[in-house]
């Protein structure tokens, strides 16, 4: 009852949050230099369709009226037209999602075991050799360029040994071999800093665990250090590990507009990066306010996580 | 200035020594000290060539080494031999010495991001806690927004906006870091706000302004300093990659990120290009994460870097929050360890399973 | 993840035909998204080599450009009298929706792009046709408005492409962009956006049924990742950057072709306002750069200087006097004659230059050479990069000092002087006053008439005036003159650095068989002079 009604309440809180961030990608829009029109039209314009073009589009309206209108359209759903595919930009943003996802998705799969394995055992280890290792493995994780690491993985692992393909994707949903020998690299590229944070978070939280007083009276009991490390302190130290989870999604969304023009992914971040250089600016905000829903969505979902996990947090 | 006044300064002394005394407590940490080594070499050679080229117009790299700036077309892609340590680029110019002085490149975008991240949310953040209620509000939804947009695709827009041009970079990363700076200054304030010094600094009467920023913000500057060393490192990584999108700093600078970007169509016969300046970013990033690990470890054992991160959303309204006061005592809510004296099967999920 | 062996297996098995007994699928790196697939409508290059295997036209160039051959036509084009032709359209071909294609979809097409309503970016191209008349169910007259030298190459092209007029029709323009309708080898498969577009084998073509199974454009935006894929054997044809030229020749597994791009490469420079609008300081500019340090700056190898704003292959091809030209007009490199000329033009060494670079490495390249020579003469100057979309505004706006510049042409003279050199005021009804249009290059015409430089304007209107006349001239000796002359009006008043034409480099893998790309050849997996096939 009450985290239903915490649940709510978080929902509502993120209202007036996308509120401003709609306000500020409108602004943004029209600040944005350049003029859509001229690009479509390219290098020998007709003024004639150019004033057809920005009337059309409302271009030569006040810009309240705009912005009401472009409110309007968002409530319906509408993110408007793009200039460059001259399409919905909402059905853009449907096509290019799954890779996206997978790719984000399938980062997380492979970073959380691997993170939370190491974090443990790091823990477990505190300041011997084993947990200097992962320590500054994890220092050097979230100190690695992902653009540099991109591009020396294919100068390696499809250039020197030809072990895998560089570019393009395949739904795993279609074709999961071809699809999954395609990700391999991308997924590296996006997990390696996120395994060395989630990692170091997974590290301190156990080290404090470990010494607070509850696990200290479990062990004056004698209950063997292993079962604490799994039933008692694991659990408790795995709560800020959901809420950076949640936050993570913010870097790898950014991270995906690197990672798929590198490895010639057509999802969003290539979208993104596209409509910028083409100066198709309704893509562009659209996108970017997609991604600001997904990591409010993401964080208010892992918060809600946590008040489910964690007793101690009373939702009033 | 009244008795109380006088106090006031002595509360302030106390803290600033303190400070002094953590920072002096990071020569038992070997990693910090690894990572202020690195650091100061890059600060070393950033001066250098702040000197060299402002002062001597590039004549002392020139003498010791080679111009970074000097083309010559018939050492196109030379791999590393002895006159060019670490070869030459597409224009013939010796990659070690603008190596060295793309250090002054990525220390000025870092320090200068960084430093408008740090005033900008020092200011809202400790506005925003010190007054509450609407402008507290307001403030932080706003705040709020600018953090929902993933980094780099704010950065982009700002770049797209101003147009590429270094100062832009500073700028632009500047703003998307501010929403980090102001969630942990916002915290501090809050646990500072009613302590001791500021009741008397109050009784005294002092303006609110000078009571906010002379007696609270330098109290509670120290997680908001770990903060900041350690997102040097992602403020220089983020403005490499804009460079390697084509949105960061301009040619002919010396710049990492950019010699990256420029090389890699030529990665594949002439790795030097691109593998050195990954290297230098990765060495630079690896110093400034080091540093502010050991600054969080001597400050509070129990900081973990990524608690930043957690207080960076919107927390607050979860309302026994554990675990974000950065151990510095008095925070109502009191931390984590009593609350959970109740032993490790009070999680309702997850354990129970046979 | 799979093991070493299985992702090697793997990766041979990509290309490999399904059926075992096609000729495979031909796979090509392209950088470029498509945005519309009709030829009409599209000016983009490497679109417009993919745009005939879809669509055909009347012609068709013979490989090395010394000539058309009849394509869609069944024979030569009749001359009735100077500005009217009769071409008999061939009986034996059919749309990829099975319709027959008739004479009234040729004069459709061809009206369609001329006429001004439909804004089709192609139309200065096809501004010598009057109209295309169906006089026939295969027989199309074309009565032109003038004779152009440019006719049959012209109909050789995709701004001359014949689609289906019915499927146009009903779809209307946008959703025709999107489902071609043609005639080609080659029909539209499959398009996902910004991943690849997949053409199938038209079986009822009428040259026969290529023996490919189809073709595949990748769209790789990273050049040196979809040269990866090419040494990986994933991909069959990709381009070559400048860096890697000599790696790609030493693999075995890569035949690498360079080709003459046919275009002009330089840099504009403001002739109407800023430290450039006298002449002298633009002639200054000739001695402040070493062109051939240029060229290596922006393309290495794979390029050559150009002379009078025309690429290596029109001035050969032409025999224009190039050595003249190099004599009197590309001095060489003298800093201190170019301070002199700054001097002269008033503007000394104090003043500063911004230097627009579009983003690309050739651009940014030359740039930064550029730049270079400026700091070395003592003359602050900056480098920006611009998108395409600053940058066609900085030309509309004309706030730029120096900018890169490119223009892709042809081997015909006036693919340069027409678009590059005339006065836009005397085009009909001229250009509106928001738009000026940067094809007035670098603003020498409007120049010249806010200053009132009375001896300039004189040459500038003569430079107008022949070169729209060589445009309606098909004596050969004729154009000759006039484009000697143009070259003697415009090069003393430099408006344009001038420093190079580019080569592309494409490498094709080993697995290609009965392939090989050629500067002018189209529908080059199938047609009459060869086959390619997929070998593994």
């Amino acid at each position: 009852m009450g985290l239903f009604r915490y649940t709510l309440r978080r929902f509502a809180q993120l209202v007036p949050v996308l509120f401003g961030i709609v306000t500020l990608t409108f602004i943004m829009m029209h600040a944005l230099p350049g003029d859509p029109v001229r690009l479509y039209l390219g290098t020998e314009p007709g003024q004639e369709l150019a004033d057809d073009l920005i009337e059309s589009h409302g271009f030569d309206r006040p810009l309240y009226e705009q912005y009401f209108e472009h409110l309007w359209r968002l409530v319906q759903g509408d993110l408007g037209q793009s200039f460059v595919y001259n399409r919905p930009v909402t059905d853009l943003i449907w096509e290019r999602m799954e890779p996206t996802l997978v790719v984000m998705g399938l980062s997380y799969v492979v970073a959380l075991p691997v993170a939370i394995g190491l974090g443990i055992y790091g823990a477990a280890r505190h300041n011997e050799a084993g947990d200097h290792v992962s320590r500054f493995a994890g220092l050097a994780g979230i100190s690695t360029p992902n653009f540099w690491l991109a591009l020396m993985l294919i100068y390696v692992m499809t250039y020197h040994l030809g072990l895998l393909p560089a570019s393009g994707y395949t739904s795993p949903f279609v074709n999961p071999v071809e699809s999954a020998m395609l990700l391999v690299m991308p997924v590296l590229t996006l997990a390696t800093a996120q395994t060395a944070l989630l990692m170091r978070m997974t590290r301190s939280s156990m080290i404090e665990e470990l010494r607070s007083e509850h696990v200290e009276t479990a062990r004056a009991y004698g209950i063997p250090e292993r079962k604490i490390m799994v039933r008692h302190s694991f659990r408790n130290a795995l709560l800020p590990l959901i809420t950076i989870v949640g936050l993570q999604l913010s870097t790898l969304l950014g991270g995906s507009v690197i990672v798929e023009e590198i490895f010639a992914i057509p999802g969003l971040g290539r979208l993104f990066f596209d409509s910028i250089i083409d100066q198709d600016y309704s893509v562009a905000v659209g996108v970017t306010l997609f991604f600001s829903t997904l990591f409010l969505i993401g964080v208010v979902l892992t918060d809600i996580a946590y008040a489910y996990i964690d007793p101690r947090i009373k939702y009033d | 200035m009244s008795q109380d006044g006088s106090r006031v300064k002595e509360a302030e002394f106390d803290a600033r020594s303190g400070f002094v005394t953590t920072l002096l407590k990071l020569k038992h940490s070997p990693t910090s000290l690894a990572g202020l080594g690195i650091i100061a070499v890059l600060v070393l050679m950033a001066l250098f060539t702040t000197i060299d080229s402002f002062v001597f117009d590039r004549a002392m790299i020139t003498w010791l080494h080679a111009d970074p700036y000097a083309m010559d077309q018939t050492m196109r892609y030379e791999g590393p031999s002895r006159e060019h340590p670490f070869g030459t680029d597409r224009y013939g110019r010796d990659i070690l010495s603008r190596l060295i002085y793309g250090s002054r490149t990525a220390l000025a975008i870092g320090i200068l991001a960084v430093g408008i991240s740090f005033i900008g949310g020092i200011i809202i953040g400790a506005v925003s806690a010190y007054f509450g209620g609407y402008v507290d509000d307001g403030l932080m939804r706003t705040v709020e927004v600018l953090y929902a947009i993933p980094g780099l695709v704010l950065a982009m827009i700002f770049m797209a906006i101003f147009g590429p041009s270094i100062y832009n970079l500073f700028i632009a990363y500047g703003i998307v870091g501010i929403p980090a700076y102001a969630r942990v200054m916002r915290s501090e304030v809050l646990s500072l706000r009613d302590r001791q010094y500021v009741e008397a600094a109050k009784l005294a009467g002092l303006p609110r302004r000078t009571i906010l920023f002379r007696e609270i913000v330098p109290n509670g500057l120290a997680p908001v300093v770990v903060q900041g060393t350690l997102s040097m490192g992602t403020v220089i990584i983020g403005a490499a990659a804009l460079s390697f999108l084509g949105f960061g700093v301009q040619p002919p600078t010396a710049d990492w990120g950019r010699m990256l970007a420029d090389g890699r169509t030529a990665l594949l016969v002439a790795w030097w290009v691109a593998l050195f300046p990954g290297i230098m970013i990765f060495l630079t990033v690896m110093g400034f994460n080091m540093l502010g690990d050991g600054l969080r470890d001597v400050m509070d054992p129990k900081m973990t870097v990524e608690d930043v991160g957690i207080d960076d959303f919107d927390l607050d309204d979860l309302p026994t929050e554990p675990d974000h006061g950065y151990g510095f005592g008095d925070l109502e809510d009191g931390g984590r360890q009593p609350a959970s004296t109740d032993g490790g099967s009070s999680a309702p999920e997850g354990g129970d399973r046979p | 993840m799979a093991a070493a062996g299985t992702a090697g297996l793997f990766a041979g098995c990509i290309g490999a035909d399904p059926d075992g007994d096609g000729g495979g699928t031909f796979r090509i790196a392209t950088s470029d998204e498509v945005e519309t697939f009709d030829p009409r409508m599209n000016q983009m290059a490497w679109y417009s080599t993919a745009a005939h295997y879809l669509f055909d036209s009347l012609l068709m160039m013979e490989p090395d450009g010394s000539g058309t051959i009849p394509h869609l036509a069944d024979g030569e084009l009749e001359e009735v009298d100077e500005t009217t032709f009769v071409a008999d359209i061939r009986d034996d071909v059919t749309f990829h929706d099975g319709s027959q294609l008739t004479a009234e979809d040729v004069a459709y097409s061809l009206n369609w792009v001329r006429d001004p309503d439909n804004d089709s970016p192609n139309l200065s191209n096809v501004e010598f046709l009057d109209e295309a008349e169906a006089t026939g169910e295969y027989e199309v007259t074309l009565h032109l408005e003038y004779q152009s030298a440019l006719m049959e190459r012209t109909l050789a092209g995709m701004n001359a492409a014949i689609v289906s007029k019915d499927a146009a029709e009903e779809m209307g323009q946008e959703e025709f962009g999107q489902n071609p309708v043609g005639s080609g080898p080659f029909e539209l498969a499959n398009h996902d956006p910004s991943a690849s577009v997949e053409l199938e084998a038209n079986s009822d073509y009428f040259m026969g049924e290529p023996e490919l199974d189809g073709l595949e454009y990748r769209i790789i935006p990273e050049t040196e990742v979809g040269y990866v894929e090419l040494a990986d054997g994933t991909i069959h044809q990709s381009g070559v950057t400048e860096a890697l030229v000599d790696e790609a020749e030493d693999d075995d597994n890569i035949d690498v072709y360079q080709l003459d791009n046919f275009d002009f490469q330089g840099f504009l420079i403001n002739c109407l306002e800023g430290p450039f609008e006298d002449v002298r300081a633009r002639e200054g500019l000739n001695y402040l750069v070493d062109y051939d340090d240029l060229l290596t700056g922006a393309v290495g190898d794979l390029g050559s200087r150009n002379w009078g704003h025309m690429p290596p292959g029109v001035v050969n091809g032409w025999d224009f006097p190039a050595d003249e030209w190099e004599a009197e007009y590309y001095p060489e490199q003298d800093h201190e004659r170019a301070l002199e000329l700054f001097e002269e033009a008033g503007i000394g060494t104090d003043f500063e230059v911004n230097i627009t670079a579009r983003a690309g490495e050739a651009m940014t390249g030359r740039a930064t050479v550029l730049q270079n020579e400026f700091e070395q003469a003592g003359i602050d100057a900056t480098v920006s990069e611009v998108s395409d979309g600053e940058w066609l505004d900085s030309l509309d706006v004309g706030d730029f000092d120096i900018t890169t510049y490119g223009w892709g042409g042809n081997d015909d003279p006036d693919g340069y002087y027409y678009h590059m050199f005339r006065d836009i005021a005397n085009d009909d009804g001229g250009m509106s006053d928001d738009v000026v249009g940067h094809s007035s290059i670098g603003y020498l015409y409007e120049g010249a008439r806010e200053r009132g430089e009375d001896d300039h304007l004189e040459d500038l209107e003569r430079l107008d005036e022949i070169v729209r006349e060589a445009r309606m001239t098909t004596d050969r000796d004729e154009r000759y003159e006039y484009y000697v002359e143009a070259v003697d009006l415009l090069m003393p008043l430099y408006p344009v650095l001038g420093v190079y034409s580019a080569e592309s480099a494409t490498g094709v893998h080993t697995d290609v068989q009965g392939y090989e790309p050629t500067e002018f050849g189209d529908q080059e997996v199938f047609n009459e002079w060869q086959s390619a096939t997929i070998d593994n």
